[in-house]
């Protein structure tokens, strides 16, 4: 799991540092100033690890070279630097393993320097995922109507548009479920989840004719209750959660998993937000916290719901707040902190009592 | 004469002008129905001349309970929706005469106060309160209040759930 993170000149973050982190943890902020950037800068780190695996001959400094190139998809490598800055971009994550509390966290380094073209990661790592340790990038966007065209468009054409979170997670999709029930901790919240989405979506292989032959064919069907219809007839948040289902049902979310959302409240109703937050914290419970989340979010409502989670269940949500270029960091244990989200609410708040009292 | 100040809630409201505060809590009218009937602390008519009458009928409180601390939150803003109503339901009553020497119990502008016309402002100030506890409250007393902001026809924006520092900025204590 990820202790701390250190980040200078990474694309607009031009200096970052969080410590002690947890199980969940929130990062907020405006457009532009950098959200995403880190999940991915961080989902492109652990994969260089997560990927080394079996006969691969790349090594993980050659494997991160091209997971920045199909993540952030720039014309050269130098493009990731931080525009006008002098140094180089540097991340350093500590990684340590909730399994061996007692083995102290080991780094993973790289550097990129100014004007440095494919091949120039500066990779230096003493750290190691398990074979269990997956990470996973959700998306803003819902993938499962798109599922078929990031990976023709991806796999076979080889193009950019969809970038590596999309293609992993298409795979990663496409993989057979492998058990039928989740873990104990997660039954009662998943079906509060579905209950708000009004049904589930399924995966299936069909007999398509073509030229008078059948072939198999993957579809996304949407299943309420003993009537299904085509995918694209589901309500988007549908097919976002189904996404979750999916990872949890084919073994991909495991113990060990790193999970990495961007924007969980995207075509979530504020009800199915927070049911999909309890799930979250249920995944944390179930894999007795040797899984951990990082959350990039714009709303008010997931906000306020990890503070609850954090206040109810006596946790620590280390969260990071980006102000410009400014990051700050907090605990959502130790209260709400002060930034633009919070703000805002407040801002509308005083406009409307300025309309009843002025 | 004006209406000395009226300390609620750790809260020094006023003082009003002459005849512009009814403090129903220390009024006979409302000495006589006490029994039983919750009741804000006053109404107010910060300004005799605005057309329509303009009259805020305030509650004052020193805390709340936690929006997660249900039920107790919710009878809490129970609690507050039925003192506000219930002071603008006697307000009419008085004005209609429907209790004896009723109209006599008001303030004098407010015997000639077109309350047909008139603009009500529905406010719970809460002495202390940071602003962004404010926000769920004024989410929830304005859903608490709907059914009688619709039925009186009073604006939609008539709920104000404010602190002591907004309450000053707006003119409604320290004056």
């Amino acid at each position: 799991m990820i202790e701390s993170v250190e980040l200078k000149n990474f694309g607009p973050i031009a200096d970052f540092a969080w410590r002690d982190l947890a199980p969940i943890n929130l990062v907020i902020g405006r457009n532009g100033t950098g959200k995403t950037f880190l999940l991915k800068a961080l989902y492109c780190a652990l994969r260089a690890l997560e990927e080394k695996r079996g006969d691969e001959p790349m090594s993980s400094g050659e494997i991160l070279d091209k997971k920045l190139f199909w993540t952030f998809q720039y014309d050269d490598l130098g493009d990731l630097v931080r525009s006008g800055s002098a140094a180089d971009l540097s991340a350093k994550i500590m990684l340590g393993s909730p399994m061996f509390p007692l083995e102290p966290a080991k780094p993973l380094v790289f550097s990129i320097p100014q004007n440095a073209k494919r091949g120039d990661v500066r990779f230096e790592n003493q750290a190691s995922r398990t074979p269990n340790g997956t990470s996973i990038f959700i998306p803003a966007k819902e993938v499962l109507s798109l599922h078929n065209v990031i990976l023709r468009t991806r796999q076979d054409l080889r193009l950019f548009g969809f970038d590596d979170t999309y293609l992993d997670l298409a795979e990663a999709l496409s993989h057979q479920p492998q058990v039928f029930d989740y873990p104990q901790a997660v039954v009662q919240p998943m079906s509060a989840l579905h209950e708000r989405v009004g049904g589930r979506v399924e995966y299936d292989f069909v007999m398509t004719p073509s030229q008078g032959v059948p072939i198999p064919q993957s579809v996304w069907r949407f299943r309420v209750g003993d009537r299904q219809h085509a995918i694209g007839l589901a309500a988007e948040g549908a097919r976002k959660l189904a996404v979750l289902d999916r990872l949890l049902r084919n073994g991909h979310l495991r113990r060990g998993s790193i999970l990495f959302i961007d924007e969980p409240e995207s075509t979530l109703h504020p009800e199915a937000i927070t049911a999909f937050l309890d799930v979250l914290y249920s995944l944390i419970e179930a894999f007795d916290g040797d899984i951990q989340i990082f959350l990039a979010s714009h709303s008010y409502f997931v906000v306020k719901k990890l503070y609850l989670i954090a206040q109810e269940n006596g946790i620590s949500i280390p969260v990071a707040m980006a102000e410009g270029d400014c990051w700050e960091t907090a605990d959502l244990k130790d209260g709400m902190p002060s930034n633009p989200i919070i703000d805002e609410s407040i801002r509308l708040y005083k406009e409307e009592v300025d309309l009843v009292l002025k | 004469m004006n209406v000395g100040a009226i300390v609620e809630s750790g809260m020094s409201f006023g003082p009003y002008p002459q005849g512009h505060c009814f403090h129903i809590e220390s009024s006979r009218l409302y000495g006589r129905i006490a029994h039983g009937v919750k009741m804000a602390e006053m109404i107010v008519l910060p300004c005799a001349a605005a057309d329509p009458p303009r009259l805020w009928i305030i509650e004052a409180k020193s805390s709340t309970p936690r929006p997660e601390t249900q039920p107790s939150f919710d009878d809490f803003i129970c609690e507050i929706r039925d003192k506000l109503m219930n002071a603008l339901t006697l307000l009419i009553a008085a004005s209609l005469g429907r209790h004896e020497n009723g109209r006599d119990a008001l303030p004098e502008t407010f015997k000639t106060t077109d309350f047909a016309q008139a603009d009500f402002r529905l406010v719970l100030v809460i002495n202390g309160h940071q602003d962004a506890w404010c926000v769920p409250l004024q989410d929830a007393l304005s859903k608490a209040l709907h059914a009688a902001v619709r039925t009186w026809a009073l604006k939609r924006t008539s709920v104000a759930v404010i602190n002591d520092a907004t309450a000053r900025r707006y003119g409604l204590i320290d004056l």
